[in-house]
Parts: structure tokens; sequence; C-alpha cells
């Protein structure tokens, strides 16, 4: 299979008025094409600074600290702000967690969904409207024309949703980067939508990176999984090996208690606890970048290993003791 | 801006206000002729009555120290008032609108100098810095007598350019907000060019602000126009005249278009004993400037309500 998107060693930095600091550090993945890779972790783990990084959409105070982003062979980190913008949209495209705040509240829906198709001049502005009800009618909507003239704000959650999917996939883009983007539904609309995707991807051999805090819909929707915490990935298999055989406390904490949405942020607090423990894995280490016992501070130098084939975790050090600093 | 804001009473009432004022104005000179210079009053062959003449004399306003009918003077002087507080406040707006999409664009590299430029101009009195930049032209055309239309636009200019800087520093505070709206990330996520998500979403989304700062701008132009009036400058030129007997000549300047401030400041020195008649001017700048608020209040109403209406 053809190799969509290849991150390596990718590093981000934001800077605030004296310090900086390192959001994202070491993330290497892949997604092959036609394959549904999800990004998991809990809130402030660095999956949105992920995908803005791709996308080369870095808030102003953000940069690429290091690490390359290859999409299709062509390292994105070196482009040009012009043959970027060419990427966007046309080639990776995004659907953002909250369609109430992404979308325009003053556009009419019809017009913003082939804003894109303007952008990279796809489509005659004579044909745009055409088109606009096609997309709409693709990603469900019984009454594109209606749909057509309405304002964001007299579509419901769902609805809105689905414009913003209609949007990412109106210039058939090969990779299409979901930041968790039915956290804000009730569940019933939120597998609609996400069956909406699947089956537009399995259509399209469109690839899917899919951000979430739910291992849940990772079960349901992924191919592979890679499990990040503070910045960094510490874990990364197939679903089927994963929830086989998950190694990281981290990963299990984050499985045993598969959020049902209520508040996904109480139970990951408890995760944040498992992070650091001894002596699970064949007596290794598993820890985040530093961390305190026996009121000693440690700073940890750590490492991805394959456990078995194609299963990385992170541990505390390639050693099994843990070392001063 | 939306249809909405044909429900808004305020608005319709300060509207209403206006464009019977300039509607009166601009049909006046149709009916009527304008009020002739009539200094002193006879009565069989004797002198009765000199220029001002008395309310009672001249209803209802009686009439200005040449004698005229002050209520005439008002209603011919309110489209010349009116529209270039317009079309000031409107150039400002337009100018503030794109120098601040500039001024936003490069940020980072014009700020350190342009916020001491605007910091240093807020403390200074419009009409005092009006004053500052106006007076010189002021001499520099009644010596040379140049043309009316050069002297209305460089005043104009002078004028809009005054209340530019502050707008800019408003405006693009208002376009830093909007940027960092998630739908304007969703939008450069399609591949978007700056250029376009400023046309297309960033200035509409502004719209209705701006139609807000333009009627709060006509009223700082009013007020700062009545201010330069009692300092003798007048919006296109004043002509000075000679008055009073050969024993007590003295100069006057006569506003040439015959705006309001100009009327105030002509007939300033009637203030000590003839009150009403720079009084009742003020009173129309007041009323303008009364209606033009009605019409903020119902603009600002509207917003709120189509910000709930939308679900904002
Ligand atoms: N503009 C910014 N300036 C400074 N720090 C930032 C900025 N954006 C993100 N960060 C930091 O980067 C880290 C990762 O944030 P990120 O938004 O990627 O988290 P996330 O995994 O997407 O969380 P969530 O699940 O809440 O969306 C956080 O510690 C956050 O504080
Ligand atoms: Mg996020």
């Amino acid at each position: 299979m053809v190799t969509m998107l290849d991150v390596k060693n990718l590093k981000v930095m934001f800077h605030s008025k004296q310090a900086e600091m390192v959001a994202v550090d070491e993330v290497s993945f892949s997604v092959r094409a036609g394959e549904t890779v999800a990004l998991i972790g809990e809130s402030g783990s660095g999956k949105s600074v992920t995908s803005q990084a791709i996308m080369g959409l870095l808030p102003d105070n953000g940069r690429i600290a290091g690490g390359e982003v290859s999409f299709l062979n062509q390292n994105l980190v070196k482009l040009s702000e012009k043959e970027m913008r060419r990427i966007r949209g046309m080639k990776i495209s995004m659907i953002f967690q909250d369609a109430t705040v992404s979308l325009n509240p003053t556009m009419k829906i019809g017009k913003q969904i082939v804003e894109g198709l303007h952008y990279h001049q796809l489509f005659p502005k004579k044909e745009s409207k055409g088109e606009a009800l096609r997309l709409l009618s693709i990603v469900g909507f019984e009454n594109p024309s209606d749909i057509y003239h309405q304002y964001p704000g007299e579509l419901s959650g769902g609805m809105k949703q689905r414009a913003l999917i209609a949007m990412a996939i109106s210039c058939e883009p090969q990779l299409v980067i979901a930041d968790e983007p039915t956290t804000a539904l009730d569940v019933t609309i939120q597998k609609q939508i996400l069956d909406l995707m699947d089956d537009y991807k399995r259509r399209t051999e469109t690839s899917i990176l899919l951000i979430t805090h739910d291992f849940g819909l990772v079960s349901e929707y992924a191919d592979r999984v890679l499990v990040m915490y503070e910045g960094k990935i510490v874990e990364a298999a197939d679903v089927f090996t994963l929830f086989r055989n998950p190694v990281h406390p981290y990963t299990k904490g984050l499985m045993n208690s598969i959020p049902r949405i209520e508040d996904p942020r109480v139970m990951l607090q408890t995760v944040r606890d498992m992070a650091v423990q001894e002596g699970t894995f064949e007596g290794r280490v598993f820890a985040p970048e530093v961390f305190s016992k026996d009121g000693v501070t440690y700073h940890a130098p750590s490492a991805l290993i394959e456990v078995e084939k194609g299963h990385f975790v992170r541990f505390f050090t390639n050693k099994m003791e843990v070392s001063r600093t | 801006m939306n249809v909405g804001i044909w429900k808004q009473p305020q608005f319709i009432t300060g509207l209403i206000i206006l464009v019977s004022l300039l509607v009166a104005s601009f049909v006046y000179p149709y009916f009527f002729e304008l009020p002739k210079e009539t200094k002193y009053l006879y009565e069989n062959g004797n002198l009765v009555d000199v220029a001002p003449f008395p309310p009672s004399l001249v209803p209802p306003f009686g009439t200005d120290v040449f004698g005229r009918n002050l209520l005439a003077l008002i209603i011919n002087g309110a489209k010349y008032t009116l529209l270039i507080a317009f079309g000031i406040a409107m150039v400002r707006v337009m100018l503030g609108a794109v120098l601040a999409v500039i001024y936003h664009h490069y940020h980072d590299k014009l700020r350190p100098l342009f916020e001491d430029i605007i910091e240093s101009t807020l403390f200074i009195p419009p009409a005092i810095l009006g004053y500052v930049f106006l007076s010189p032209l002021a001499v520099k055309y009644s010596q040379e007598n140049s043309g009316f239309a050069e002297m209305v636009a460089t005043q104009s200019l002078v004028l809009i350019l005054m209340g530019v800087p502050p707008l800019v520093s408003v405006f693009s505070k208002d376009m830093a907000k909007i940027t960092d709206k998630e739908h304007i990330v969703s939008t450069l996520s399609l591949g978007a060019k700056n250029r376009y998500v400023y046309f297309k979403h960033v200035l509409p989304e502004m719209a209705s602000r701006f139609w807000l700062v333009i009627a709060q701008q006509i009223i700082q132009v009013l007020i700062l126009l009545s201010h330069l009036g009692v300092l003798y400058i007048f919006i296109g030129g004043a002509a000075t005249i000679i008055d009073g007997d050969l024993l007590s000549a003295h100069e006057v300047y006569v506003s040439l278009t015959g705006e309001w401030a100009g009327l105030i400041g002509s007939n300033y020195e009637a203030i000590y004993h003839t009150p009403h008649i720079v009084l009742i001017p003020l009173g129309f700048f007041f009323l303008a400037i009364f209606s033009m608020n009605l019409v903020i209040n119902g603009i600002q109403n509207n917003l709120k309500w189509s910000d709930r209406g939308r679900g904002w």
C-alpha cells in the first residue's frame, strides 16, 4: 500500500513571553492509502498541535522545531506558504471538533461548502451551486436545496458537522484529518457521522487521521492506533494487537475506562497516575519525560521499542534500571 | 446589518429626523429665495431697529447679525453640515478599514511605530488638532483666493486623516478577534489565501460594526465642526466682511457654504447680547447628534438581536 503521510521525529515548540515550551516531540508515524489511523490521548497531549503542524497551520507563536512531514514523498515542512496552500483542502483537509464555531455564522451553508473549490479553481463559479447540492446529498441531506440557503445557526449540531464534512471532502483530498469530529455531538449522532466518514473513506480510498479521546471509537473505526501522552507517542500498533495486548499502563488506563463522553477529563486524571509505573513489562519502567520518585527527580531519555511485530512502546529508558540525572 | 434594523423604533425615529432635515434643506431653495441681508429696519422712513431682529419680528427664531431669517439659514445649511459630516465619517471608516487590514497583516513590524503615534494623538482634543492644521490653511486660501472646491477638499482631507489612526487601532483589534476564530482556521485549512479571508470573511463580519462606527464618527465630526466654527474655521472657508460703522469697523468672517458651524462662528459675537442666535444653531447640532444617537442605539439593539438569532 502507498504511504500517504509519513511523519518523522516531529518536534513542535511554542514560545510565550519568556519561555519556550515543547508541545510535541519525537512523533513519528505513517498513514497509508485508505487507512484510518487513530491518534488518541488525553487533553493537552498534543494531538491538535500535531495536526496543525501537518497542515502548516500552527498558531503564530508555534513553530516546527525539527523533523519531517512527508506527504507522498514531498516534505511539507520545506514548502513555501504558496505551495502549502495548494496542498490544503486539495490534498489534505481537516474536519474540526466544533462545527458551531468552525462555520462562518454569517455565510450561507451552500456558499460556504464550495469555498475550497473556488480557492483551487476546480469549478467555474456558475456550476458551483450544482456541486454544492451534490456534496450536501453525499453527506446525507435529503433536501440539499433547502440547506443550501440556510445559515449555520439554523442547523442542528449534527447537521453542521455534516456540512463541515461536505466542505472537507469538496476537493476530494487524499487525506482527511478529523480532529475530534464528534466530541460535541451526542452518541447516536456521533455514530451516524463516523459511519458517514467511514463509508466515504471506503468508497474513495481516502486516508483518515482520526483524533479522539475515545477508545470506543478507535476499536470501531481505526485500522491502527497511536497513543499520545505529553507530546510523545507512547504506544503504537494495529487495532487488533493493541486491544489484545496493550502494554503501556497509560494505554491500559485509557482502555479500562472507555469514556462514554460524559466527562472524559475526569477519567483521564486517574489515567495520568498510571503512567509512572514500574516493572510491568519485562521489568522496564514506563514514564513521562520527567517524574519524581522518592524525592528524586528523573529525566527520561525515553525511546520507542518494538515489543512485537508492528507494536511499539515507549519506556522510561532502553535499559532496565532507572538512571539518576 | 439586516432587515431587523427596520423594526427598531429608535433607528427609524433618528433616521426620519435626519432625512427630514436633509430633504427640507434640498427642497427649500426651490420654494423660497435664500434670505437676503437686511441690516436696518425703517418705518415711515425712520430707522427703528438694527439687525439682529428678535423672533417676535421674524418668527420663529429671529435673524442673524446680518438680518437673515435664522430658520431659513439653518434649513439651508443642514445639507452641507450633514453631508460633510457623513462624507468625512464614511471615508474615515473606509480608509481606516483598509489600513487596518494592512496593519493587522504586518502587525509585528508596524506595531511599535504605530502604537506610539496613536497614543500620542489620543490625548490632544480633536478641535485643537483640527485648529492647528486648518488655520494656516484658512489663511493661505484667503490670501490666494483659490478655488472653493479645492478648499473644501483639502479641509475634508485633513479632517478625514485626523480621525483615521484611532480607527485603524480599533478595527485591527476587531480583526484580531475575528481571525482568531476557528472558522477562519477552517477556511485556511481549505487553502484560502489571506486576501480572500479578509474580503470574504473578516470584512463582511465587520460590516454591521462599520455602520455603527460611521454613525459614531458622524457625531464626532459634528462636534468637531461646531468647535471649529467657534474658532472661525469653516468648511469651505470664510469671506471677510468689514462690519460696523466707520468709527468702529471690525472684521466678521462669514461662512461661504452656510453650514451650521459657520453660522455659529459668524454670529459668535452676538452671544453676549442675543445668545439665541448662537444657541439655536447649536441646538440643531444637538438635534442632529441626538438623532444620530437614536440611530446608533437602534443598530446596537439590532446587533444584539441578530447575534442571538443566529446562535452565536
Ligand atoms: N497557541 C499555543 N500557545 C502555547 N501553547 C499551546 C498553544 N496551542 C497548544 N499549546 C500547548 O500544546 C499542548 C498540546 O495541545 P493540543 O491542543 O495539541 O492538545 P490536544 O491533545 O489536542 O488536547 P484536546 O484533547 O484538549 O484537544 C498543550 O500543552 C497546550 O498548552
Ligand atoms: Mg485538540
